[in-house]
């Protein structure tokens, strides 16, 4: 499911996302990271594409996670989630979330 | 730091794919500590000359393999028999890829397999044409015979992201995917390696981390070693961006309407990215860490293996010429040239007096000495042997360039100019120093030029000959459509942006937008519209990409019995093999390419021979007032075009006319202008003339002095009294390569390949030739120690030589073209009617058909309407017989020669239609011809608009009103055509006697056409109009103007400003040495034809009409060229069709207004 909502990350030693918050919920990493790369239709964007200036247009940076929810209440379930960093540094958003149940929530 | 070599590399040449040249790939791997580069690119070789030139510039060594799509097997007749039912299907549709490396220092194995490979992977389609993109490829079952070699394999097969094996993975079957690997194990025993890459796509997906954890844990359980490899195809992130636009031009469709590329990870890293990479996919599998420095270092044991030794594998820059045998000669090739070349020298100079003869052969045997110092004697057997194979088939063919300048190529009947004569130096052509092959290129005929091919291909085998290849790169026009359809703009825009381009480079186009008035409607849009920028943008990016490859319109590459072990072929468009290579990579490669030009003037020339000898027969001398006993006429009519007198006094007086529409070389705007200055009275002024006339000389004011001189205004102004015997052909003006030769060996006693190495080193500071010449010069002394060249003396001729660098011009060169301009010139004068016939048929010219039309009327030759029953599908000449008076016939010298249009261009005929029309003629009504020729309805109606069904409505009578009787026909032709079904063949019975019910009712309703709707479809039907010229609708408005006509341009004063108007017939803007652009356009009126120049100012008013505008008005001054030339100055320009538009709105608002 596609989100695309801010939130805030906190990364371990190495850059990869160890911790984050989502909707007032905190959310704790409990697998290796995986860095990805997805991309975006730079040709629906404003902007240009001259030579030398198209390497941030394709690319998006992505950190594929399983977390569990580490705040108090909350039912312990495992979740997929894309974290995808934006272009100034530090900002993360939550691109996009895979579990069936987190869908029903949401939608309900 | 360890080194990491790339051995998946896609460059530019891997078309619609890759997006980097190959030399800045090598170079980049270079400044990354590489030892040794690769290039494979997609379906062969067509970059891998360039790469090891690179490398080897570079000091690196180059690895070479080709990236190969994988063919589903074909059930029949692959494999062995009994392993097809074992052989796992593959698990999707999209094809799989292979990568196969050539290993080296197997004394050119690795290289030959290589080359056999891709030539297969191409091997022609059923009908032998070229196969279809997608089907470019091989089956599974097939590396194994080129690769695996007697002592072992010669080549490694890289199975990577796009291989069956990482499908299945990808498709998360391991167990498929293990058997398939077992497969190819089993089918190349150590040729094989798993290829593991991570591009970090989206986990799971094809090159994701774990997709290339998988890979390497499946190579280990496999027991296939592993390398790695970052499948490269372009060199920075940024190049993702283009090789988007590729992939859509590749596809044919909009971005967005197909799946990308998943990201813009598949660039050139540097070797500590890759090794990071290799710990990160280990750290994601399941095998222990060590495993990251094996994968690594069996990458670059592969790559050890795969180094080439260019001299050993390839034998680089190595000639590969034809053998001996091939040739039919036994013993010396030197000692057969030398024979051939004597016995031709004495039938070429037959009428010589013996003091000559020892002075030719003198010469002929330093050519030879020459030519047997470099070991080229079975190169120029090779050429003869072509260039006699040309005559055999009665082909016109002609040597162009320094070759000329050799009196063996002379002797050999390569050239036809003889350079004894016209002063033409061997030296110029091949000197002391030459290490690659010379140039030898022949003009032919270019309706022949594929016969010409398959004879070769049928002479040397199939096995020693291809057709050579070029590359079609991205200009500025294709660059903006394909980028408009990766954008997905409509046509409409698309074609608005690409049909102003004109001759910039694509990647300046931001640039020149605010710079050039034909762009500024882009401009403008530019600003307001985001896509039309982007536009700008991709249009940049695409600038000089190859885009596909083709034949060359001119190389065929005569190599040994090796040639298909050096270069991969694959089909041509016409059928025969070419290489992948280009022009630019056969003296690297060590082929022989002999360039065979199609010349439409050839072909022109020997139609109009062969039309004069079926009109005329053995009247011919008589008809072109020639004397009746012309040694270069047969007895039975047929010109020897090449044994013409070169001094006929009418052929120069036409030339001076400067009506020399149709004349090879001399009839652009800009040619005729110096031809009315020159007035040329010799062949050796229009070898001055074709010299002169380039930017160079033209800027450089060499044409002054020569004109000022050749008229007698002026002295001679030798450089020095003993340059004389060589400058006075020229007036005393330095215009050849030939007369530098000459200055260099007079002063500096010296030889002439000297001479030559003079002239063109003189550039080079290392050669010192500006000291040498001043010291050697000074020291030159007459018998009495006297200096023959003082300080000033040396000063003067020293000024000269530095300044000719850019001007000069290879006189061999200007001879060999000089020929069939004369050539041309004395047909046009002595048979205008055949020679314009020929014109119209070859049409090698740079003017449209109506101006050649217009020539011939000029001349008092008839244009005959087109007649189904008479026209052909070439231009004929037919005989007007005059009337019989009181039953005598009419003297043969009162017959008329008319030109007869061809049928060949009605638009939309087809082939089968031309020939069964041919076939059938003649006809003796329109629905006999409806029934036996059978076109189509929309043909019928075309030749019935143009009146070539006229002479079959009224037959046995004259016919009267003309017009009246077109729309009778096409009340025949519709009527025709209502009929739901063609009468049956049998009926051969004519069917007039409908024609003649008919008539009388449908007359009344057929309105005869206008003359305006008659041009308009004479235009429409065949592109040219016949009845009256297309300007003439609009002389109303053309004469309130007080538009001059183009043939009173002569009569004006210099400066005077007029108007002109017509239908463009050229542009052209030639390069400048001030930079500038300058736009030459020639407008014809029908009266003839006006050259109207425009610089910036003009440039910037005209605008868009510039180059779009095909009716205009142009104002200006005129410019008085010369005692018959003049031009015009342009200030303005209009659209006349818009002009015309306008008036009409105001004519009818003042017709109202008065009634």
């Amino acid at each position: 499911m596609n989100i695309e909502e801010p939130v805030t990350v906190e990364l371990s030693d190495d850059g990869s996302p160890l911790r984050f918050e989502w909707r007032g919920v905190h959310y704790g990493v409990i697998s290796a990271p995986e860095r990805w790369f997805a991309r975006r239709p730079w040709w629906l964007l404003d902007g240009r594409a001259s030579l030398g200036t198209g390497e941030a247009l394709i690319d998006r940076e992505m950190w594929r996670v399983d977390a569990v929810p580490l705040t108090a209440g909350m039912p312990r379930r495992d979740g997929t989630f894309d974290l995808a960093l934006r272009s100034a540094p530090g900002e993360w958003h939550m691109s996009r979330a895979f579990d069936d149940v987190l869908d029903t929530q949401l939608f309900a | 730091m360890p080194r990491f070599t790339h051995l998946h590399v896609a460059s530019a040449y891997s078309s619609h794919f890759g997006t980097s040249q190959p030399e800045a790939l090598v170079a980049s791997a270079v400044s990354d500590g590489a030892e040794v580069a690769a290039i494979t690119d997609r379906d062969g070789l067509y970059g891998a000359i360039r790469h090891v030139r690179a490398c080897i510039a570079a000091g690196i060594d180059a690895v070479v393999g080709v990236d190969l799509a994988l063919l589903p097997e074909r059930s029949a007749r692959a494999s062995t028999p009994g392993r097809q039912a074992d052989s796992p299907a593959p698990p999707s549709s999209t094809p799989a890829r292979i990568t196969v490396l050539a290993h080296g220092h197997n004394s050119g194995e690795g290289w030959a397999a290589l080359c056999r490979l891709i030539s297969a992977a191409h091997s022609p389609a059923g009908d032998g044409m070229p196969r279809r993109p997608n089907d470019v490829g091989i089956q599974r079952s097939r590396p194994s015979g080129f690769l695996i070699g007697e002592s072992g394999p010669v080549a490694t097969v890289l199975l990577g992201p796009d291989s069956d094996v990482a499908q299945a993975v990808a498709a998360a079957d391991l167990s498929l995917a293990a058997s398939m690997l077992a497969e190819w194990k089993r089918l190349l025993p150590g040729a094989i390696a798993v290829e593991v890459v991570c591009h970090l796509t989206e986990p799971g997906e094809r090159a994701s981390i774990r997709h290339a954890a998988r890979m390497l844990e499946l190579a280990d359980s496999v027991g296939v070693p592993a390398v790695l490899s970052n499948a490269v195809r372009y060199l920075r992130p940024d190049d993702a961006v283009t090789g988007d636009v590729l992939d859509a031009a590749d596809r044919l469709r909009p971005l967005g309407a197909f799946q990308p590329q998943p990201n813009a990870q598949a660039w050139l890293k540097s070797a500590d990215a890759m090794r990071r990479l290799a710990f990160l996919i280990v750290d994601h599998s399941a095998l222990p860490r060590s495993a990251a420095e094996q994968l690594l270092s069996s990458t670059e044991r592969l790559a050890d293996t795969c180094r080439l030794d260019p001299r050993e594998d390839l034998a680089w820059r190595r000639p590969k010429l034809p053998s001996q045998t091939v040739l039919g000669i036994e013993g010396d090739p030197l000692v057969e040239l030398r024979r051939r070349s004597e016995s031709g020298l004495l039938e070429r100079y037959a009428d010589a007096r013996s003091s000559e003869v020892e002075s030719l052969k003198t010469r002929l045997d330093t050519e030879i000495d020459t030519i047997g110092r470099f070991g080229f004697a079975s190169y120029f057997l090779t050429v003869a042997e072509v260039s006699s194979l040309m005559r055999s088939m009665n082909v016109r063919n002609q040597a162009r360039g320094s070759g000329a300048g050799s009196l063996v190529n002379f002797a050999l009947r390569i050239s036809n100019v003889d350079p004894i004569r016209h002063d033409l130096l061997f030296e110029r052509f091949l000197g002391n120093k030459r290490s690659t092959l010379p140039d030898i290129d022949i003009d032919v005929e270019s309706a022949r030029r594929h016969d010409i091919y398959r004879a070769i291909f049928e002479r040397f085998g199939q096995n020693r000959v291809s057709l050579m290849s070029m590359q079609n790169t991205y200009r500025a026009r294709g660059a903006a459509r394909d980028a408009g359809l990766a954008l997905g703009l409509d046509d409409a825009q698309i074609d608005l942006v690409a049909t102003n381009l004109w001759r910039f480079n694509a990647r300046d186009f931001r640039r020149v937008l605010d710079e050039k008035p034909e762009l500024r409607e882009i401009a403008a849009l530019v600003k307001n519209d985001a896509q039309i920028d982007m536009l700008v943008d991709l249009t940049e990016r695409l600038d000089r990409l190859p885009r596909h490859i083709s034949m060359h319109p001119c190389g065929v590459i005569l190599g040994n019995d090796e040639l298909l072990n050096t270069t991969p072929v694959q089909p041509s468009g016409m059928g025969l093999p070419m290489s992948q290579y280009d022009k630019h990579d056969m003296d690297d490669a060590g082929l022989l390419k002999l360039d065979v030009l199609g010349v439409r003037m050839q072909s022109t020339l020997a139609y109009a021979v062969s039309e004069i000898h079926r009109v005329h027969g053995r009247r011919t001398a008589h008809a072109g007032g020639l004397p009746v006993d012309a040694r270069y006429v047969s007895a039975d009519g047929i010109i020897e075009l090449d044994e013409i007198p070169l001094d006929d006094e009418a052929t120069f007086e036409a030339i001076r006319t400067t009506r020399t529409l149709g004349m090879f070389q001399i009839e652009s705007p800009g040619q005729r202008e110096l031809i009315g200055k020159m007035q040329p009275t010799e062949f050796e002024d229009l070898i001055a003339d074709i010299s002169l006339f380039r930017p160079g000389p033209m800027k450089g004011n060499m044409v002054a002095p020569f004109l000022d001189t050749k008229h007698g205004f002026a002295q001679p102004q030798y450089l020095h009294p003993t340059f004389r015997p060589f400058l006075e052909s020229t007036y005393g003006v330095v215009i050849y390569h030939e007369q530098i030769l000459r200055i260099f060996a007079a002063c500096m006693n010296v030889s002439l390949a000297e001479g030559d190495e003079m002239r063109r080193t003189i550039d080079d500071p290392e050669a010192r030739v500006e000291e040498r010449f001043r010291q050697q010069t000074a020291a030159n002394v007459d018998s009495d120690g006297a200096r023959i060249y003082d300080d000033q003396a040396i000063e003067r001729i020293w000024a000269v030589l530095k300044g000719f660098g850019s001007f000069g011009f290879c006189k061999a060169h200007g001879a060999a073209f000089a020929l069939p301009t004369f050539q041309s010139a004395w047909l046009k004068t002595h048979y205008p009617a055949e020679f314009v016939a020929a014109l119209l048929t070859h049409d090698p010219g740079m003017y449209p058909k109506r101006l050649l039309l217009a020539e011939a009327r000029r001349m008092g030759v008839p244009i005959l309407p087109l007649d189904v029953s008479a026209s052909r599908e070439v231009y004929t000449v037919e005989r007007i017989e005059p009337p019989r008076s009181h039953g005598v016939l009419a003297d043969p010298d009162d017959v008329i020669l008319g030109i007869r249009l061809s049928l060949s261009d009605v638009h939309g005929i087809t082939a089968a239609e031309l020939e069964r029309i041919l076939e059938n003629q003649p006809y003796v009504g329109i629905g006999d011809f409806y029934q036996r020729a059978a076109p189509s309805r929309a043909l019928l109606t075309r030749l019935g608009l143009v009146g070539a069904l006229d002479s079959l409505a009224a037959p046995g009578e004259a016919v009267g009103d003309a017009a009246a009787s077109r729309g009778d026909v096409m009340a025949r032709v519709r009527e025709l055509i209502a009929r739901g079904k063609r009468p049956a063949t049998r009926h051969i019975q004519p069917t007039l006697p409908i024609f003649v019910d008919d008539r009388e009712q449908l007359t009344e309703l057929a309105e005869p056409p206008s003359m305006i709707e008659r041009v308009a479809t004479e235009l429409d039907v065949l592109q040219m109009e016949i009845s009256e010229h297309v300007i003439e609708s609009y002389r109303p408005l053309l004469d309130e103007l007080g538009v001059l006509p183009a043939s009173e341009l002569l009569n004006c004063w210099n400066g005077t400003t007029v108007l002109v108007a017509g239908i463009r017939v050229a542009t052209q803007t030639p390069p400048m040495r001030s930079g500038k652009r300058v736009v030459f356009i020639s407008l014809d009126d029908g009266s003839g034809c006006s050259d109207s120049t425009f610089f910036e100012e003009a440039q910037d008013r005209a605008g868009p009409l510039l180059f779009g505008t095909k009716l205009m008005v142009i104002q200006g001054k005129t410019r008085r060229t010369g005692e018959r030339g003049i031009s015009i100055e342009a200030s303005n320009a209009w659209d006349l069709k818009a002009l015309w538009a306008q008036w009409q709105q105001t004519q009818q608002r003042q017709a109202r207004e008065a009634s």
